[in-house]
């Protein structure tokens, strides 16, 4: 949206709720929009990321299995990500959980 | 379907363009395609949406591909709507049916001014000279406290009149009483205080300064001036014996100004650099309402304060490119009220979560309105507000009820206007009084403007400044 330039903060808040909104019509650069689970709904979820969308609430809403992570094993693999800003290296690992 | 362009005001400032979107208060930086877009598609309204882009882009000579991306984005933003949902609002919940959570204690229904313009009629409020009594003061403390919210962690208290230090020992007594009552329900109390500032003395300005109270003095202006329009009964003029009583809060640094203006003290200039000149941390105008012509400002004079306006937001802005703040309050309301994209349904917190006392009891919608009984919400001898009654008024007033403003691009920041200007002048607070209104939509306008001039010279002043964070005194 780089020729309108939201300038308050409602017109930033709108923007943004724009982005997470996407349900098929739009999306963010960093992935592709067949990708699974970005579709969903994301009222709460403030990150425009589809990503985390795929990763946090496709195994809950989504029928579509082929990324979800195995939670029966690794209960706690999101938890060292709470931001996916600052902390999508993690994603990469699985916690040590003894 | 049919997209159209939605209630949006353009707004030009140094070269640059933008639009403020009616309906949500949002605000927008545009680049000229994009405005070029927008104005092309109000000219061809007919245009089916399949259409749409092609002939944007054979009517503005923009490229089809950049012009269906615009398009796209300006729908995301609801710049451009479906034609039936033009203009439909998303206006700021109103926390309505809770618990009132700031208290104009009427102390002392008597004046030892006598300013022509008083709505109160020197400070008498349509009854005898009364002062509110120790007991009756605790007893509204006890009722702020008893139905406030749990979540209310601050409840405020502002002692008011006529002039609330004739009753001075009530006010002392009142606070400490407030401040014991909240240390056991455990929140905090927060004072203010509305005077002529002609009863202060040191032992008063030291009281004000160890309660941290929120000090707001009516001075009109400078000198002669200022006398013609607040003297003493005896017509002895009061401004040299103010700003002598006040000097040690203006020291401290404690001091708002309220300026009324009138035909009297056009000079918003002279008056707001004189009085920040002497100390006053802010200076706020506000348009006298006397229903009186030798006070009352006409068109012309509407015309003249709107230039004083302007000269000291220039200077405002002056002062944000530097990273300072100028004290004109208007503008810094305003100001806040842009960057938060305010869009209310109330212009004022009158009956949803402040109402005034009388030295009798009643509590009414504010403190302007005390006095006139059709306006009494409730009293302490009925143990509080009629909710029935508040509720009825509360609907009554609300914006969407107000057929006179809903063409009004400004409805959403304004709100309708004060409903005691309007009670004053048309006799019922709903109905909404026309002849300030133009200068109203000039005067929200230049807020717009300074908005966007701001954060191109320092955007850092607006978070620093204007962020909801920090609390404007007035
Ligand atoms: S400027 Fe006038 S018409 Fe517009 S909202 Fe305010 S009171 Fe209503
Ligand atoms: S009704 Fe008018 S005087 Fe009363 S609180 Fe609202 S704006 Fe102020």
């Amino acid at each position: 949206m780089s020729r309108i330039k939201p300038i308050n903060t409602k017109a930033q808040k709108i923007a943004e709720t724009v982005h997470r909104d996407v349900r098929g019509y739009a999306f963010s650069d960093c992935c592709a929009s067949f990708a699974p689970g970005w579709e969903v709904g994301t009222g709460d979820n403030p990150d425009p990321c589809p990503w985390k969308h795929d990763l946090q609430l496709c195994w809950v809403t989504c029928y579509w299995m082929g990324q979800v992570p195995d939670t029966n094993s690794y209960g706690s693999w999101l938890d060292t990500c709470n931001n996916i800003n600052d902390d999508w290296r993690n994603l990469c690992t699985i916690p040590d959980n003894g | 379907m049919t997209l159209v362009k939605d209630e949006l005001v353009p707004v030009v400032q140094a070269g640059a363009e933008y639009v403020f979107h009616v309906p949500t208060s949002s605000f927008y930086e545009l680049d000229a395609t994009t405005r070029d877009v927008l104005e092309a598609v109000e000219r061809l309204d007919s245009v089916p949406d399949s259409q749409l882009s092609a002939a944007v882009s054979g009517s503005t000579g923009a490229d089809e591909t950049e012009v269906t991306e615009i398009l796209s984005d300006l729908v995301k933003l609801r710049l451009l709507v479906p034609r039936d949902t033009k203009g439909s609002a998303d206006t700021d919940p109103t926390p309505r049916g809770t618990g009132v959570r700031n208290l104009t204690l009427h102390v002392a229904h008597n004046c030892n001014l006598n300013c022509g313009y008083c709505y109160a009629e020197a400070g008498l409020y349509k009854g005898k000279a009364t002062l509110m009594s120790v007991e009756r003061a605790r007893e509204y403390v006890d009722w702020l406290f008893d139905q406030a919210d749990p979540d209310a962690r601050e409840l405020g208290v502002t002692f008011f009149g006529g002039e609330p230090l004739l009753n001075f020992p009530v006010v002392e007594t009142t606070v400490r009483y407030a401040q014991e009552r909240a240390q056991r329900d455990g929140k905090r109390v927060r004072f203010g205080i509305t005077t002529n500032g002609t009863l202060i003395t040191p032992v008063i300005s030291d009281f004000l300064r160890d309660i941290r109270a929120t000090v707001t003095i009516s001075v009109d202006a400078k000198g002669k001036t200022n006398d013609r329009l607040r003297p003493y009964h005896s017509g002895r003029g009061s401004y040299d014996i103010v700003m002598d009583k006040i000097q040690p809060l203006l020291e401290s640094g404690m001091c708002a100004a309220r300026v009324t203006v009138t035909k009297v003290n056009l000079n918003v200039v002279e008056t707001v650099e004189t009085l920040l000149e002497a100390g006053f941390t802010e200076v706020g105008c506000s348009p006298v309402d006397a229903k009186n012509p030798a006070y009352d400002l006409d068109g012309k004079d509407y015309a003249e304060l709107l230039e004083g306006f302007r000269v000291l937001v220039a200077r405002y802005v002056d002062e944000a490119a530097e990273g300072r703040r100028y004290g004109f309050s208007n503008i810094g309301n305003i100001l806040k009220a842009v960057h938060n994209g305010h869009n209310k349904e109330y212009p004022c917190g009158a009956g949803i979560q402040m109402v005034a006392g009388a030295p009798n009891g009643n509590m009414s919608l504010c403190h302007r309105f005390v006095g006139e009984d059709e306006y009494v919400l409730g009293s302490l001898e009925a143990g509080g507000l009629d909710e029935a009654k508040r509720k009825q008024m509360l609907d009554e007033l609300a914006l969407k009820e107000r057929s006179d403003c809903s063409k009004c691009w400004a409805r959403y920041i304004c709100s309708g206007g004060c409903h005691h200007v309007n009670f004053l002048f048309n006799g019922d607070p709903q109905k909404t009084y026309l002849t300030h209104c133009d200068w109203l939509r000039a005067w929200y306008r230049t807020g717009l403007e300074a908005y966007a001039e701001i954060l191109q010279r320092n955007p850092a002043f607006i978070n620093q400044f204007i962020d909801p964070g920090w609390v404007c005194r007035n």
